[in-house]
Order: C-alpha cells, then sequence, then structure tokens
C-alpha cells in the first residue's frame, strides 16, 4: 500500500470510530472524506465531482447499518436501483451521469 | 440558480455535476386513464390547473390506439425487454371497464409481439373497486395502491366527496374487494401534519395489516406557504424505527431519506438526488411533463405534443419538461452549501416552485427536511460502519503502473 493510501486508510479508521461513537455530524464526515479525496453519496454516484478535490478522488466510501432492519434498506437499493439498474460508484476516471437511474414517480406504491 | 456543472463554485459537500444529464430513453408513463375524479380531497394537486376540465373526461379510444402504436413503435425502437406504466387520474376507475379489458388486451399483444415485459400499476381511491374490477387487476397482473391518509377521523378530513363527507367506509370496500380477489394492495398516504403520525402508522399496520406503504408530504409551493412538517416526520421516523422496523414495516420516504443519507441513491421522486424525467399521457393523446407540476397553475405543464403525431421520446424538445429535467439536476443555490444536498435534493419538484423564480428555489418545506434529516442522522449514525475501496484501488494503480 502507498504511504498515500496508508494514511487515507488511517483517516477513514478514525472517521469509523467516531462515526461509531456518534461523535461525527454528516457536515464532518463529508468535510473529512472529501479532505481526503474519497467520493461519497449520490452526488458523487450520479457524476457529482468535487471541485477542488476532483482530481484526488480515486477511492469512494459508503455506509452501512448493523441495524437490520436498516441495512435491509441500504441493500435492497444497493441491489437493485428504481429501475432495475444495479447502483455502483463509478469509477474516477469515467465518472458520468448514470442515465439509468432516475427519482420514480412515488404516487404508486411501487412493487413493480 | 446555480447549475451543478464544472463551473459552479465549491460548496461545503463539493458537490457540482460534472456532466450534463444525457437525455434519457423512458421506461415508464404516467397513463391518465381519466381526468375526473369521483372525490373532492381538499389538498389535490391536480386540480390546481383547471385546464384538466379541458381534457376530455377519460382516454379516448383515439389516444388510447395512437398511445399503443407509440408504445410498441417505442419498445422496438430501443429493443425494450421491461416498460412500466402507471393507470392514474383524477380517479383511473372512472374510465369503463369494458375500455379497460380492451386496452389490457392490446397491451399483452404488445408483449407478445416484441417480448417487451409491460408491468403495470394503478393508483385509486379504490370507491369504485368491485369483485370485478378486483379481477381484471388481478388477472391483468396489475399492482393496486390505495390512496388513504390513516384512520378516518384523519381521513375524513380532507378525503370528501363533493358535498364535503367522509369517504373512508367506500375505500375499505373497496380495499376488501381487493383482498378477496387475493390482491394486497400498497397505500399512499398524505400526511396531514397538525395529526398524530403514531396513529396512522398503528391504523395502517395493526388494522389494515398494511407493512409497505408511504406517507407523502402534502403537495406545496413557495405561494402556499404550508405548515412545517418537521414534527410530523421526526415523529414518524421514532415511533417506526422504534417500535416498527423490525417488524418489516417499510415506509418509501423514509427508505428514501435513510438511503440518501447513507450515501446511497433515493428510491422516491419525494425526496433524494436525481433526475426528474417523468412523461404523462393526458386523456387526449397528450404528452406532458411530471402531473404534479401542475400545481404551479393554469397551463403550467401544457404541451404541444400528441400521440397523434409525436413519438414518446420527442417530449425531450418540449419545454415544460426540459425545464423539468434541468431543475431537477441543478439546485438553488442555497441547496449546494447544504450537508444534505444529496439526500434530499432539493425535495420534490413541484415543491420548490414560486411564480417569481420558477424552480430556482430549495423546496417550500427546506427547513423541514433539514431537521428530519439531521434527526434521522443523529438516530442512525450510532449503527452505522464505513465501508470504502482505498486499499483495492491502490492495488489496482499498483498493477496499471507495472
Amino acid at each position: 500500500m502507498s504511504d498515500n493510501a496508508e494514511s487515507k486508510q488511517k483517516e477513514l479508521d478514525r472517521i469509523a470510530k467516531e462515526l461509531s461513537a456518534s461523535r461525527l455530524s454528516r457536515r464532518g464526515l463529508l468535510d473529512r472524506l472529501k479532505a481526503i479525496g474519497v467520493g461519497f453519496g449520490a452526488a458523487f454516484m450520479l457524476g457529482a465531482k468535487q471541485s477542488d478535490a476532483h482530481n484526488a478522488l480515486d477511492a469512494s466510501a459508503r455506509l452501512k447499518s448493523t441495524n437490520t432492519a436498516l441495512n435491509g434498506i441500504i441493500e435492497e437499493g444497493s441491489r437493485a436501483a428504481p429501475t432495475g439498474e444495479g447502483e455502483s460508484a463509478p469509477e474516477a476516471e469515467d465518472r458520468h451521469v448514470q442515465t439509468a437511474y432516475r427519482r420514480v414517480f412515488r404516487r404508486v406504491y411501487s412493487r413493480i | 440558480m446555480l447549475e451543478l456543472n464544472a463551473a459552479a463554485p465549491d460548496r461545503s459537500t463539493g458537490a457540482v455535476m460534472s456532466a450534463p444529464v444525457e437525455l434519457p430513453i423512458f421506461t415508464f408513463v404516467l397513463v391518465k386513464l381519466a381526468s375526473r375524479c369521483n372525490i373532492n380531497c381538499t389538498y389535490c394537486y391536480w386540480f390546481r390547473d383547471p385546464e384538466v376540465y379541458n381534457k376530455p373526461p377519460v382516454l379516448t379510444l383515439e389516444a388510447e390506439d395512437a398511445f399503443c402504436a407509440r408504445l410498441e413503435q417505442h419498445i422496438r425502437e430501443f429493443g425494450l425487454a421491461r416498460f412500466q406504466l402507471v393507470f392514474h387520474g383524477g380517479e383511473p376507475l372512472l374510465f369503463p371497464k369494458y375500455r379497460f379489458i380492451d386496452l389490457q388486451k392490446k397491451l399483452r399483444e404488445i408483449e407478445f409481439r416484441t417480448g417487451c415485459r409491460i408491468e403495470r400499476g394503478v393508483t385509486t381511491n379504490a370507491i369504485l373497486v368491485d369483485e370485478e374490477w378486483a379481477n381484471l387487476f388481478r388477472t391483468n397482473d396489475v399492482q393496486v395502491t390505495v390512496s388513504l391518509d390513516g384512520p378516518p377521523e384523519i381521513n375524513d378530513k380532507y378525503r370528501v366527496d363533493f358535498k364535503g363527507r367522509g369517504t373512508i367506509a367506500a375505500t375499505l370496500r373497496g380495499i376488501d374487494c381487493l383482498r378477496a380477489a387475493g390482491i394486497d394492495p400498497g397505500l399512499i398516504s398524505v400526511c396531514n401534519p397538525s395529526t398524530d403520525p403514531e396513529r396512522v402508522l398503528a391504523y395502517v399496520v395493526e388494522e389494515l395489516e398494511i407493512k409497505q406503504f408511504d406517507i407523502l408530504p402534502p403537495d406545496a409551493t413557495h405561494s402556499d406557504h404550508p405548515p412545517p412538517i418537521a414534527d410530523y416526520f421526526i415523529k414518524l421516523f421514532d415511533v417506526w424505527f422504534d417500535r416498527y422496523a423490525e417488524r418489516g414495516v417499510r415506509i418509501s420516504t423514509l427508505d428514501a431519506m435513510i438511503r440518501g443519507l447513507t450515501g446511497h441513491l433515493s428510491v422516491s421522486d419525494t425526496i433524494g438526488l436525481g433526475p426528474i424525467d417523468t412523461v404523462t399521457l393526458m386523456t387526449d393523446g397528450s404528452l406532458e411533463a411530471l402531473d404534479v407540476l401542475r400545481i404551479a397553475g393554469p397551463g403550467s405543464t401544457a404541451s404541444n405534443l400528441n400521440v397523434r403525431t409525436n413519438t414518446l421520446q420527442d417530449i425531450q424538445n418540449e419545454p415544460v419538461w426540459r425545464e423539468a429535467l434541468h431543475a431537477s439536476t441543478n439546485l438553488a443555490e442555497a441547496c449546494l452549501a447544504c450537508e444534505f444536498l444529496d439526500s434530499c435534493g432539493g425535495g420534490h419538484l413541484a415543491q420548490r416552485w414560486s411564480a417569481e423564480r420558477r424552480f430556482d428555489n430549495p423546496s417550500v418545506y427546506c427547513e423541514s427536511w433539514k431537521q428530519i434529516l439531521g434527526h434521522i442522522w443523529r438516530r442512525i449514525a450510532p449503527t452505522l460502519v464505513l465501508e470504502h475501496d482505498v486499499s483495492r484501488r491502490s492495488a489496482q494503480k499498483r498493477t496499471a503502473s507495472g
């Protein structure tokens, strides 16, 4: 592992600890990930870039939950995005808007 | 409005789109089988644009045939294996049964000829559901969603008939018919912020025995000055999380917020970041943008396109549809500085509307969403585990560099 990756790894470990200790706001999480060039969130997955850290965005992070119900919600959507396409973070070098994804019409309880 | 593109200034989230949204190939159409309704809900967005009264009461046969031809053409052109239709209104069951049977036959024939699976859903107040309708839905594999706001004292406050009488008894009869036919309906409710969400949850889960449903914020624009929804949704989340989550109860709007907060894509147009590209087929065959945008007032979604003369994809040249798509991925400046940008996405597009700035606003519920999302974050954060791919990416880089 390169020095850069190692330092990122250490910082991510610190972030994870603070998160589990409820010492990290969402703002804090976003800022800390951004500072080490790690992409996170729907904006990143949809092709957003972080303007000042764009070139350094060579990794991505995501959250899971130890709560079964919460993790079910998180995982279900990850296995099949609303239009049936899987959700995944784009590669840093090929980050573009994923047109297959859209916010689905919700005036129906969509099990279809 | 600041566009989410590379030229936009950095914000604390740094979230700015690096590329314009490519125009989509449609796989979903909202089909208005009826432009009228058999009840008179006080909050309904549909009739806020009175132009619906200039449309035929139900989908005309000419429009239906033209739509089916366009749909088949579209499926063939793009080689689609799956397409979704949601039958909607007004009240879609004002559409005659014999016409509904014919329409399903036409859709089955398209499926047979193209090999494309056409998934169907309907959203109804269920008042007109009888054994015959229920069997039609079952035999045609139509997923049914019933609109109902909660127990009688809540539902019947706003969901009233044209004489101001509550409608829940008739809706419950419809649900019984559906169940007798073996259909387990979904349910959508509109929240009334002055009521108790705990009562709604208890009613839906314990009394109606429905475990998967949605509760939507009331449709409103910046002209409406709606009451805040924060207290309602915060309590809704707490009651759900503490008592119902582990029982498998799911509420789509809460799902969307949880997914957004944890860095995943939203599953809803109610809240979350992502493109809105809904196409609406009106009863005269005209093609319009997302129907809820009618909330902006007379003529707000009017278009010159019609399936008789236009393909489905043609709506991508229609100004209102284009504006909606553009606005859904280009948020107001205030949003770009928000820590909940990617989990909120400006809320529902219609709720960003003002006559002065059009969609260049945060949600009319912005302050509420911030409180709600902040609360949910604080509740779920202790359970969250951070996963990342630093090691994998690092290894890939080393391999690539030889």
